[in-house]
C-alpha cells in the first residue's frame, strides 16, 4: 500500500522506469506516474 | 398734428429694438374702433407667455411620421422583430429565440496546439482543463490528437495522463499512443472515455496504439465530476536531440 497525495494505492503490477526521474507504478487505481519530487519515489527506487 | 390711422406709422423713425425680448419691454400699439384710435401697451412678459405654448404631449403630436426624416431614418435602422426560421436561423430545428443556453452535442472543450519538445524526460506538450461540473454520467470524452515529430532518429512515446493539477507528478496514465520511431513522423492519436458515474472507461492505458478501434482490456480511472481535472498530453524521446515530438493539435470533445 502506498499513499500518493493523500490517496491510498495498492501496487498491483510492475514498476516501470520511464525516465531518470519518473516511474510508472501499476496500482489498483491505474498506472500512476511517480517522480522524484514525491516522497514515495525514494522508497520505490530503493526497494 | 393729426392722429395716426394705424399702428406702426405714427413713430416711423424709432430705433429698432436690439437684443432679445425682455419681460420688462413695452410694445406700444394702437387699436382702431370705428374712427377712434386707442393706444395701449403690451408687455414683453405677455408675448413670451403667449409664445411658449407649453410642452408637447405624446398623443397630441400630429403630422406624417415619414416627414420627420431624422426619426424615420433612425427607425429604418432598427432590426426587424426576430422570427425563428425567417430572419434568424435555427440549430437542428431548435429556435434561438429567448434567454438561456442551448447545449450542442458534442461540446468542444478544447482545440489547442501543443509544443514539440526535445529531451528524454517525459514532458508536458499540452494540457486541457476539464472544469468541475463538465461531465455527467453517460457522457463520453472524445480526444482527437495529431502528433508530429519534426525530426528524429530514435523512438518517441506520446501519452495522455489525467490529474487534478497540471502536473505529471502523481498523474494517472490514460492512454499511450503508438510509438514513433525514426521513420514515423505523423500519427492520429484518438481515444474515447466513457464515464459511468464513477470511472472513465477506456482502452488499455499502457497499450501503445494509435486508436481504440480494436478491442483491449479495460482501464478504469476514478473520476469525480465535481472535481476539476487536467488532461495532460505528454511526450518523451529516447534520445536527447534532435528528436522533437509534440501533440501538434489537440481536440477534446464531450458527447452527451
Amino acid at each position: 500500500m502506498i499513499n500518493i497525495n493523500g490517496i491510498e494505492y495498492t501496487i498491483t503490477g510492475p514498476i516501470e522506469v520511464v525516465s531518470d526521474t519518473q516511474l510508472h507504478v501499476e496500482t489498483d487505481k491505474g498506472v500512476i506516474l511517480v517522480d522524484d519530487t514525491m516522497e514515495i519515489y525514494k522508497a520505490l527506487t530503493n526497494g | 398734428m393729426s392722429s395716426p390711422f394705424w399702428w406702426g406709422d405714427w413713430r416711423p423713425n424709432l430705433t429698432p429694438h436690439t437684443g432679445n425680448l425682455q419681460p420688462t419691454d413695452l410694445i406700444e400699439c394702437t387699436s382702431m374702433s370705428g374712427a377712434v384710435a386707442t393706444n395701449t401697451v403690451i408687455t414683453g412678459a405677455q408675448i413670451i407667455a403667449a409664445a411658449s405654448g407649453g410642452s408637447a404631449t405624446w398623443g397630441d403630436i400630429t403630422g406624417t411620421l415619414s416627414s420627420q426624416t431624422d426619426l424615420k431614418s433612425a427607425l429604418n435602422g432598427k432590426q426587424d422583430t426576430l422570427v425563428s426560421g425567417t430572419n434568424i436561423k435555427t440549430i437542428n430545428s431548435t429556435s434561438l429565440l429567448g434567454s438561456g443556453n442551448i447545449t450542442t452535442n458534442p461540446r468542444t472543450l478544447a482545440s489547442i496546439n501543443g509544443s514539440n519538445l526535445i529531451g528524454t524526460a517525459n514532458q508536458i506538450s499540452a494540457s486541457v482543463l476539464i472544469p468541475a461540473g463538465t461531465m455527467s454520467t453517460n457522457n463520453t470524452i472524445y480526444i482527437k490528437n495529431l502528433l508530429t515529430k519534426t525530426v528524429g532518429s530514435s523512438t518517441s512515446t506520446p501519452r495522455i495522463y489525467i490529474n487534478t493539477t497540471n502536473s505529471l507528478s502523481g498523474a494517472t496514465l490514460l492512454a499511450t499512443a503508438a510509438l514513433m520511431n525514426a521513420a514515423t513522423y505523423h500519427q492520429r492519436f484518438e481515444r474515447n472515455f466513457y464515464f459511468d458515474g464513477t470511472n472513465l472507461n477506456g482502452y488499455s492505458a499502457s497499450s501503445a496504439f494509435a486508436n481504440d478501434l480494436a478491442s483491449s482490456t479495460i482501464t478504469l480511472t476514478a473520476f469525480n465530476p465535481a472535481t476539476a481535472y487536467y488532461l495532460i498530453f505528454a511526450v518523451q524521446n529516447t534520445s536527447t536531440t534532435p528528436d522533437n515530438l509534440g501533440h501538434k493539435r489537440v481536440i477534446v470533445q464531450i458527447y452527451d
